[in-house]
């Protein structure tokens, strides 16, 4: 059964993608498409058939995004300073989130009696798990959202949404930065200078192995997310 | 007959502009309005009318204002600024230039010689 609302939805979606479009522009348009399809429905066509027949009158959605492209040159910048802003926003909770709970893991093994190399090899793969895992979660968010950023469109369009974001950055970090400051009093008062040396030694030989395993991630989702497989899934 | 898709793009400013000067229109209607007046023979790419209309609002011709219709959908409406009145003037003479030329040279005139 033919539903115009999903099929005008569909037609936004794809041309929001083109990102040369404001959210303004799409809605003067949808209003032209539904008056053009209430306009041939009144005579003899369906509500399906008027609908084809007002996007093909309307014109492609390729050239339009070309010729709004022409109008609207700064958008396309706006969008893409978005996303990288996004993603430096996105890096940073990363990495706070998997600080805190890596050195959670390290604590929690120098307590239950783990010394020397173990310490470091259980730093490494508890960050690994942990980064995969936060990006993982970023990585669902942005697919199963479509590609304007909703989600983050929604919270940050209310006054509270606003309050919530600048919040949470704050919180993330402080408490981030708290945990590390905690842990590290704890383990130079309860096991002496020299032991806690020991352990900031090994902690740096697992920084050193994850920081070559990190960009390898980023760049496997980055080809994972890459924009010429979306085409090719769509056609 | 259709016309030329460069002849399309070079009126489509003194069409919108002419069309606004009778009184604040909306995109849907402008195109209806060009369409009916043209008997059906100047078909415009219905979208192609709105990024003319935004560069013609950056440009400060025309301005534009949200407003719900009676219908109840919500239609921006344009109209013409001072500054589009004048350019319109402007373009209205070039028109009438070109059109006077080429009048001329395709009327059939006696052979004097």
């Amino acid at each position: 059964m033919f539903d115009l609302n999903n099929a005008i939805n569909s037609w936004r979606m794809s041309l929001s993608e083109k990102q040369t479009c404001a959210k303004s522009d799409i809605d003067e348009m949808e209003t032209h498409l539904r008056e053009e399809i209430d306009s041939l429905t009144a005579s003899t066509l369906s509500q399906q058939e008027a609908f084809l027949v007002a996007t093909h009158r309307l014109g492609d959605t390729d050239s339009l995004a070309a010729e709004f492209a022409k109008v609207n040159t700064s958008i396309l910048w706006r969008n893409r300073l978005f996303w990288m802003l996004a993603g430096i926003l996105s890096y940073f909770v990363a990495k706070y989130i998997t600080g805190i709970a890596s050195t959670g893991i390290v604590v929690l093994a120098w307590f239950a009696g783990i010394r020397g190399h173990s310490l470091g090899v259980i730093d490494v793969i508890s960050t690994v798990v942990f980064f995969l895992a936060v990006i993982f979660v970023f990585y669902q968010i942005v697919r199963r959202r479509d590609t304007q950023g909703e989600l983050f469109c929604e919270v940050a369009d209310k006054p509270w949404g606003k309050f919530l974001l600048f919040a949470g950055v704050v919180v993330i970090i402080a408490v981030t930065l708290a945990a590390t400051i905690l842990a590290q009093a704890i383990m130079v008062r309860l096991g002496g200078v020299s032991k806690y040396g020991e352990i900031a030694i090994f902690r740096a030989y697992a920084g050193f192995v994850w920081k070559i395993i990190m960009p390898l991630i980023l760049l496997v989702v980055a080809i994972r997310l890459r924009p010429s497989r979306l085409r090719k899934a769509g056609t | 007959m259709n016309v030329s898709k460069d002849l399309v793009a070079a009126s489509a400013t003194p069409l919108v502009l002419s069309i606004l000067s009778q009184g604040e229109n909306y995109g849907y209607a402008i195109i209806k309005q060009v369409r009916d007046l043209s008997g059906g023979q100047m078909q415009w790419t219905d979208g192609m009318l709105y990024p003319v209309l935004h560069r013609l609002e950056n440009q400060g011709l025309i301005k534009s204002q949200g407003r719900i219709s009676e219908t109840g959908r919500k239609r921006k409406y344009y109209r013409i600024e001072d500054k589009g009145t004048v350019v319109l003037k402007e373009q209205r003479n070039q028109w009438m230039l070109v059109y006077s030329t080429l009048k001329q040279l395709w009327e059939i005139k006696p052979c004097l010689t």
